[in-house]
């Protein structure tokens, strides 16, 4: 308890510690979820700083900037960290860490010796990725789970599929809507108590909706979503 | 593939401003989205690091390796911690401070010294008209800071020292520097949060 380690999460935030301090900080952020908040939002603060220090570069460094980068990739997400992370947290705060990974790509597989309509064993996900026009849109979120839409307009159908899904906060429901052309949302289906692998037809016109989102809710009836959207899946 | 799909952004909710979108959009290799988050931030990250750097030819080295880091490692923004600029200007500070205790650590100690010795904070320049208001919002933030706080975190955030160089500096005993910087920090996240930003 000599000198209380806490004390330090201000100068951490600014980078004020040596090397060695820094380490030691960094282990202790490991386990105190009250420094590593404090960090945070030291470090928002922090950011405003620079407004004072605003200056104009050089043109010449866009220029440079822009060619440097276009010469690497961004990493992959780093899934293995991803899913080590707080899940519950991640729906919560969920919306600004949903990452869309994918969208609007067709992944029709013509397979002419396969007519969809001589299948009706085939559910509805599996007639839809047959489809010429199905579209897959898939949102990633922080700790690993990944929710996907999958649609067709040639069939009129959509599908969300889940994976790997924290739960729904205690007494609460996952809702889909399909958001009509107008902006309107309509109710497409709760989602499983256990939603975290789960495949669900949405109900509604999926031909015209120009989206779909999935918020919380506590009625999962309700007729309007009452809550910001969790995850936006836009099919535009 | 994802360069085929400039990524439709659909209704955004709450909270979700532009910068996080560009840094997402980065992260699926839009190069576009890139350019639009060098437009957006470029003189708050080239401004401190020059700051803190002082010298301009290393404050456009350094501003391209935070922009080669954050194009690359733009995965790895959570916004569940922070906020998509803080997120920018953490890496552009700490890649300026690296910059210039690895200068001394090469042994330009004097040379850099000689550029470090400068009233910073407050005199701050302004050549950036449109954050001129929000500067004006956090120079009134900065004045609930005592006096000895505003210097504290003004010599570790701009100038890049540690807090037992500051406590050197200022001439406070070691050890209280960094509940200097701390305190001031507090205050003006609490100022700038009071306010509504
Ligand atoms: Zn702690």
């Amino acid at each position: 308890m000599t000198d209380d380690i806490h004390s330090l999460s201000g100068a951490y935030a600014v980078d004020a510690l040596t090397d060695a301090e820094r380490a030691a900080f960094e282990e202790h952020l490991e386990h105190c979820a009250a420094c590593r908040d404090e960090v945070d939002s030291l470090r928002e603060a922090a950011a405003d700083l620079s407004l004072l220090s605003a200056e104009e570069p050089p043109a010449s460094l866009r220029h440079d900037v822009l060619r440097r980068v276009s010469t690497v990739r961004p990493e992959p997400p780093r899934l293995a960290d991803r899913r080590a992370r707080r899940r519950t947290r991640t729906w919560l705060a969920g919306v600004a860490a949903a990452a869309v990974v994918a969208a609007g790509v067709g992944v029709g597989v013509t397979q002419p010796w396969q007519d969809t309509s001589q299948a009706p064993q085939l559910t509805v996900a599996e007639r839809i990725e047959r489809a010429d026009d199905a579209q897959r849109i898939s949102v990633s979120f922080d700790d690993g789970s990944v929710a996907t839409v999958l649609r067709s307009e040639s069939l009129n159908r959509a599908v969300i599929e889940t994976s790997d899904m924290a739960p729904p906060p205690e007494g609460q429901h996952y809702v889909v809507w399909l958001q009509e052309p107008d902006g309107q949302m309509h109710h497409a289906g709760a989602m499983p108590a256990d939603a975290s692998d789960a495949s669900m037809p949405l109900k509604g016109d999926a031909a015209a909706a120009i989206g779909a989102g999935i918020t919380i809710e506590s009625d999962p009836q309700t007729p309007e979503p009452t809550s910001e959207p969790v995850a936006l899946f836009s099919f535009t | 593939m994802s360069h085929l799909t400039s990524v439709p952004s659909g209704p955004e909710p709450e909270g979700t401003d532009l910068a996080t979108e560009l840094l997402r959009r980065c992260a699926r290799d839009d190069d576009v989205a890139f350019a639009q988050l060098y437009d957006l931030t470029a003189p708050r990250v080239f401004g401190l690091v020059r700051r803190v750097v002082r010298d301009p030819g290393q404050a456009e080295e350094v501003t391209q390796e935070v922009y080669l880091e954050l194009w690359r490692h733009a995965s790895r923004f959570d916004a569940g911690r922070s906020s998509a600029l803080a997120w920018v200007f953490t890496i552009a500070h700490r890649r300026a401070v690296d910059r210039v205790r690895s200068a001394e650590a090469a042994g330009k100690r004097d040379v850099v010294y000689g550029h470090r010795h400068r009233e910073v904070a407050h005199d701050a320049t302004s050549e950036v008209v449109q954050d001129r208001w929000e500067a004006r919002r956090v120079r009134a933030a900065l004045e609930t800071l005592t006096p000895i706080q505003r210097k504290a975190v003004d010599l570790a955030f701009f100038g890049g020292y540690t807090h037992s160089e500051i406590a050197v500096m200022l001439d406070i005993p070691l050890g209280t520097a960094k509940t200097r910087v701390r305190d001031g920090l507090i205050r003006l996240r609490d100022a700038l949060g009071a306010e509504g930003s």
